[in-house]
C-alpha cells in the first residue's frame, strides 16, 4: 500500500510535492478577460501542511482547482508554471492530467453530500477511483483496500459501510469515506478544500483532527484552502493568505499569528469571535467589501479597506504601486509598503496579544497526531 | 415591465413574439381584407394549383385554400386561446381553493385532481366530446376542463409553498390574514407559474384542436380550422397534397413560436435564468 | 424495495376506485339520460322505457354503481348501446394492437430521444444543443396525425416500401405484424420523441450541474465512467418516471393515428362510440384506457425507487 504510485518525473527527497510560480487565471467574459488570480507563487514540500486562506472571491479556490487543471469555465490558466511532484502540470496531455487527479494528487471537496454519486454505494464509488487508474487491479483487490482505507480513516464497521448509499451516512461519515478515497491512491499531494464548512462543529475538529493524522502517517503533504483562521491555527504548518487575487502574505503558522505582517491578515485576525469569558463590546469584522474581480483598485487592492493607511494618513503610494510580496524577516513575506513601519509593528505586536488570549480558549485541546477521531 | 423586457432580450423569445404577432394580425384582420368567401363553392375550379387568383389553391369543392387558411387561423387560435383561458380561470381558482383553505378541501380537490390524472389529456376532452356533441364551443370547453387538474396542481404547490413561508414571515406577524394574504402575496407568486403555464398551455390547446378535429370531434364542415382542413385534405393527399401539409405547417408554426415564447418566459421570470434549463 | 412495492400498489388502489365512479358517474351527468341522448328525444317512449328499465337507469343511483361495479369486476362492461353486444369482448379484443403500437411508439421515442436528450444537455448551450433544440420545438408542434400522413404518403404510396394501412397480429406472423407497424409507430413516436428530448436534455443540465460531476473528474475517473455511472446512472430514475408520462401521451396520440392508418386497436372503437354515443362502450374505453395508465406508472414509480435508493427508503 506504500508504494509511491507517482512515477512522473525524477526528484530529490526533499523537493518540493508542489511549486507553483507566476500563476494567472483569467475568466472569459464577453467584455474581454478578467484575471482573478495573479502572480501567485508558493510551493508546499512534501508532508507539509499548508493553509490557503482568503475571503470567498480571493481566489484560493480558483488557485487550488489550477493544480488540478480543473477551473471552472470561463476560466483559464493563461501564464505561470505548476510542478507537481516534478511534472509540469500544464504541459501534460489529458490523459497524462486524467492519471496525475485522484493518484498524485488527491482533493477533499467541500462538501461531501453533494460531491458523493447519490446513486452508487460508497465502496463501489471508493472502488472505482482505484480501478480507474489501475485497470489491472482486480475487483477484489480494490474491495479490500478500500476496506483498509476505512478503517485507517476511522469508519465504524467498515464492511457495513461500504455497502452503504451516501445519503445512509451522516456527513462526518462522509467525509471521512471522501478521504479514504483521496488516500488509497497514495498521493503524495492532498487539495483540502474547506473540507470542514459543511460539518457540525464537533466533528469539525474530528475531521482536522483526522487530517493531521494522515499527514503523520502517509506523509502526505496538504493544501488546506479555507477561510477559517482558528482551523488554520489547529492544523497548518504554514499559512498563505490571498486577497483579491493576490498573494499578500507568507509565513510559518506561529510567525503568522505571531506577528501579522499585513493589515489584511491583521482584519482576518481581529475579526475571530474570541469565545473568553468576556465578549467583546463589538465584534470587529473587515470594514468595506472586497473589490469585485476585475475592477480591481490601482496600487495595493486592500487600500480602500486598509486601517494602517488610514492611521498613516493615506499615503499615495498604496495607490499607485502594487506591493511586491517580499521577504520581510526569514521565512515571513508579506506584500505592503508598511509592513515595517512603526504603526504596522504595533498593530501587529498589539493584535498579536488579543489573539494568543482568545486562542486560549478558542483552541484548548492540543492536537494528537494520529489519535483516534 | 421588467419581465417584457427581460423576455424581449432573449433572442429566441423576440422570434417567437414576432411570429406570433404575425400570426394573430392575419388571424384578426385577414378575413376582413380578404375578398372571398371561405365557404364559397366553385366546382368548376376543384383542385386548382396554386395560382394568382388562388394563391394557394383550391379545395375538392374548389374553395380557396389561402382564405380558408386565414379563416381557419382566427378559428384555431381562437379555440386555443379561450381554451387556454379556461384552463388557467379552472385551474387556478381550483388551486387556489385547495391550497389556499387546505384541510379537507385540499384533499378531497386534489384526489378528484389525481382521478382525472389516471387518464391521458386528449381522452379526457373526447370524453366530454361526447357529453355535449362536437363543436367549437365543446372543443374550447372539452380542452379547458381537460387542462385543469395539471394546472391546479401546479398552482396548488405554489400557494402551500408561499404561504407555509409567508407564515413564518412578515405577513402573519403584521396580521395579515385571508383575503389580504391572498391577495398581497398569494396571487402575485403564482403570476410567473401562471404565465409560463398558460403560455404552455396554447401550444397544447393547437396541437389539441387540431388533434380534435383531424377525429372530427371538433370544429364542424363548412367551419374552417386547421384540424379540420387536414382531415378534409387527407383524402386528396395526391391531388392536392397542399391541402394537407399547408394546414400541418400552420399549426407547426404557431406552436414553435408559443414554444418559443414559452421557453423565453421561463428564463425571464427565473433568477438564475442564466444558467438554468426549464423542464417541461 | 419490496415494501415501498406494495405501498405503492395499495396507494393505487383507491385511484382505481375513484377512476371506476369517475366512469360510472361520467354516463350519468349527461343532459336527460343516456338513452334519450342516444335515441334522441323523438324517439318512442315505449322503448326508451324499455331500455331505460334494461340498462337499470331506474334503480336508486348507489344499487346501480354497485351493480355495475360487480359486473365490471367480473369482466363485464355491460351491453354496447348501438349494436347491443357485450362490450367487454370487443375491447380485449383491440387491447393487443393498441398496446403494439404503443410499445412500437415508445421504442421509436427512446431511440430518437435518449441519444440526442443526452447530446443536447452534455453540450448545453453550445450548437449541437442549439440545432437539437430547434428541431425538438418544431417537432413540439407537429400533430402526429399529420406526420403520419406525410410518412403515409412517402412511405407506403410514393416509395411503396410499406403497408399503407392495416394490421396482422404478431402472432400470426411476426415479419407481417411489424410492416405493419412501422409507420403508425413512427408517427406517434416521433410525437413523443421531442418531449422526451427536453425532459432528458434538462435532466442532464441539472445532473452535470451537480458537484459530482466534477468532483469525479477531480479523481481522474475515466470518461466512460463518469458518463456511464455519474450522468445516465442518475438520469435513469427520473427518466423511467417521464416515461409513465409519455406512454399517457402515446396513448392519447394512439387514438389519431389509429384512424389514420386502420388500425383495429381501442381508439378505432373509441372514436366509433364517441361518434354514435354509444356511452356503454365509452364508458368501458375510458375505464380500460385509464387502469393501463395507472398500471404504467404505478411500474414506473416502483422502477424509480429500485434505481434510486433515496426514494425507496422514504
Amino acid at each position: 500500500m506504500h508504494e509511491r504510485t507517482s512515477a512522473t518525473g525524477s526528484r530529490e527527497p526533499d523537493a518540493p510535492v508542489l511549486e507553483v510560480t507566476d500563476l494567472a487565471v483569467e475568466f472569459m467574459t464577453r467584455s474581454g478577460p478578467i484575471r482573478v488570480v495573479e502572480e501567485v507563487a508558493f510551493r508546499v514540500r512534501p508532508g507539509e501542511i499548508v493553509g490557503l486562506v482568503g475571503e470567498s472571491g480571493s481566489g484560493k479556490t480558483v488557485t487550488m482547482m489550477s493544480v488540478l487543471r480543473l477551473v471552472p469555465p470561463p476560466g483559464r490558466i493563461t501564464a505561470g508554471r505548476i510542478i507537481v511532484d516534478g511534472t509540469d502540470v500544464r504541459s501534460l496531455s489529458r490523459d497524462g492530467m486524467r492519471g496525475l487527479r485522484g493518484s498524485a494528487v488527491a482533493l477533499i471537496p467541500p462538501d461531501a453530500t453533494a460531491a458523493l454519486n447519490p446513486v452508487v454505494k460508497v465502496g463501489d464509488q471508493v472502488m472505482e477511483g482505484v480501478r480507474s487508474h489501475r485497470p489491472q487491479v482486480s475487483e477484489a483487490e480494490a474491495r479490500t483496500l478500500a476496506l483498509e482505507m476505512f478503517r485507517r480513516v476511522g469508519l465504524p464497521r467498515p464492511e457495513q459501510r461500504l455497502r452503504r448509499y451516501p445519503h445512509e451516512l451522516s456527513g462526518g461519515m462522509q467525509q471521512r469515506v471522501l478521504i479514504a478515497s483521496a488516500l488509497q491512491m497514495a498521493p503524495r499531494l492532498i487539495l483540502a478544500d474547506e473540507p470542514t464548512t459543511a460539518l457540525d462543529v464537533t466533528i469539525q475538529a474530528q475531521i482536522l483532527r483526522l487530517l493531521l493524522a494522515v499527514r503523520d502517517e502517509f506523509g502526505t503533504a496538504i493544501l488546506f484552502v479555507t477561510h477559517d483562521l482558528a482551523a488554520v491555527a489547529e492544523i497548518c504548518d504554514r499559512v498563505l493568505v490571498m486577497y483579491s487575487g493576490r498573494l499578500v502574505e507568507s509565513a510559518p503558522v506561529a510567525d503568522l499569528f505571531g506577528q501579522p505582517l499585513h493589515p489584511y491578515t491583521r482584519a482576518l485576525m481581529a475579526s475571530i469571535p474570541p469565545l473568553s469569558a468576556d465578549p467583546p463590546d463589538r465584534l470587529q469584522t473587515v470594514a468595506g467589501a472586497p473589490p469585485e474581480p476585475g475592477s480591481w483598485p490601482e496600487g495595493c487592492r486592500f487600500a480602500p479597506r486598509c486601517d494602517l493607511r488610514t492611521q498613516l494618513g493615506g499615503p499615495d503610494v498604496c495607490t499607485t504601486s502594487q506591493p511586491p510580496l517580499v521577504e520581510v524577516r526569514p521565512g515571513h513575506h508579506a506584500a505592503c509598503h508598511f509592513a515595517t513601519s512603526e504603526a504596522g509593528v504595533r498593530a501587529a505586536t498589539d493584535l498579536a496579544a488579543t489573539v494568543e488570549e482568545a486562542e486560549a480558549v478558542v483552541l484548548p485541546e492540543s492536537v494528537q497526531p494520529g489519535g483516534a477521531a | 415591465m421588467n419581465v417584457i423586457r427581460r423576455l424581449w432580450r432573449i433572442r429566441s423569445a423576440r422570434v417567437g413574439v414576432v411570429l406570433a404577432v404575425l400570426l394573430l394580425t392575419t388571424a384578426i384582420l385577414g378575413p376582413m381584407l380578404l375578398p372571398l368567401d371561405p365557404n364559397a363553392i366553385d366546382v368548376r375550379a376543384r383542385f386548382a394549383g396554386p395560382s394568382t387568383a388562388h394563391w394557394l389553391g383550391t379545395d375538392d369543392l374548389g374553395r380557396d385554400t389561402f382564405t380558408r387558411l386565414v379563416h381557419g387561423s382566427r378559428m384555431s387560435l381562437f379555440i386555443a386561446a379561450l381554451s387556454a383561458l379556461l384552463g388557467t380561470l379552472l385551474g387556478v381558482t381550483l388551486g387556489v381553493i385547495t391550497g389556499f383553505l387546505g384541510g379537507w378541501v385540499d384533499v378531497a380537490g386534489m384526489r378528484v385532481v389525481d382521478l382525472f390524472f389516471a387518464i391521458p389529456t386528449l381522452l379526457v376532452a373526447i370524453g366530454i366530446v361526447a357529453l355535449f356533441g362536437p363543436s367549437a364551443t365543446t372543443t374550447i370547453l372539452a380542452l379547458g376542463i381537460a387542462y385543469t387538474p395539471l394546472y391546479a396542481r401546479l398552482v396548488r404547490g405554489t400557494v402551500v409553498s408561499v404561504r407555509s413561508r409567508t407564515y413564518v414571515d412578515a405577513s402573519r406577524v403584521l396580521g395579515a390574514r385571508g383575503v389580504r394574504l391572498l391577495r398581497t402575496d398569494i396571487l402575485p407568486g403564482i403570476v410567473p407559474i401562471a404565465l409560463v403555464q398558460t403560455t404552455a398551455l396554447l401550444g397544447f390547446a393547437l396541437v389539441d384542436e387540431a388533434s380534435l378535429g383531424f377525429l372530427g370531434l371538433g370544429v364542424q364542415p363548412p367551419d374552417a380550422s386547421w384540424g379540420q382542413m387536414i382531415n378534409a385534405g387527407r383524402q386528396f393527399i395526391f391531388q392536392a397534397p397542399w391541402l394537407t401539409l399547408i394546414p400541418g405547417f400552420a399549426v407547426i408554426l404557431a406552436v414553435f413560436s408559443i414554444n418559443l415564447i414559452g421557453d423565453g418566459l421561463r428564463d425571464a421570470l427565473d433568477p438564475r435564468a442564466s444558467q438554468r434549463v426549464g423542464d417541461t | 424495495m419490496a415494501r415501498y412495492a406494495l405501498q405503492r400498489i395499495l396507494l393505487a388502489l383507491p385511484l382505481l376506485f375513484g377512476l371506476s365512479l369517475l366512469v360510472f358517474f361520467y354516463v350519468r351527468i349527461i343532459p336527460g339520460d343516456p338513452v334519450t341522448a342516444m335515441l334522441g328525444v323523438q324517439a318512442n317512449p315505449d322503448l326508451v322505457a324499455r331500455l331505460r328499465a334494461q340498462y337499470g337507469f331506474d334503480e336508486p343511483i348507489l344499487d346501480q354503481y354497485l351493480m355495475w361495479l360487480g359486473n365490471v369486476l367480473q369482466g363485464d362492461f355491460g351491453i354496447s348501446f348501438r349494436s347491443r353486444q357485450a362490450v367487454a369482448p370487443i375491447i380485449v379484443d383491440r387491447i393487443p394492437a393498441t398496446l403494439q403500437l404503443m410499445l412500437g411508439g415508445l421504442f421509436v421515442s427512446l431511440v430518437v430521444a435518449i441519444p440526442f436528450g443526452i447530446r443536447a444537455g452534455m453540450k448545453y448551450r453550445q450548437r449541437s444543443d442549439t440545432v437539437i433544440s430547434t428541431i425538438t420545438l418544431v417537432g413540439l408542434g407537429s400533430p402526429g396525425f399529420w406526420l403520419g400522413t406525410i410518412l403515409m404518403v412517402i412511405f407506403a404510396l410514393v416509395l411503396k416500401w410499406l403497408p399503407s394501412q392495416g394490421y396482422t397480429p404478431f402472432t400470426q406472423d411476426p415479419v407481417a405484424s411489424i410492416r405493419y407497424m412501422i409507420l403508425p409507430s413512427v408517427a406517434i413516436g416521433l410525437v413523443g420523441a421531442p418531449f422526451l428530448v427536453r425532459v432528458v436534455r434538462s435532466t442532464v443540465v441539472e445532473i452535470m450541474k451537480e458537484p459530482f460531476v466534477p468532483y469525479a473528474d477531480a479523481r481522474g475517473l475515466r470518461e466512460q465512467v463518469i458518463f456511464w455511472r455519474y450522468i445516465i446512472r442518475n438520469l435513469l430514475p427520473q427518466f423511467v418516471v417521464v416515461l409513465g408520462v409519455l406512454v399517457g401521451a402515446l396513448l392519447a396520440g394512439s387514438v389519431a393515428i389509429e384512424a389514420l392508418f386502420n388500425w383495429p386497436g381501442m381508439g378505432r372503437i373509441f372514436i366509433g362510440a364517441v361518434t354514435e354515443r354509444d356511452y356503454a362502450m365509452i364508458q368501458a374505453l375510458i375505464l380500460v384506457y385509464g387502469v393501463i395508465f395507472v398500471v404504467i406508472n404505478l411500474i414506473a414509480e416502483i422502477a424509480q425507487a429500485a434505481l434510486d435508493p433515496r426514494i425507496r427508503l422514504k
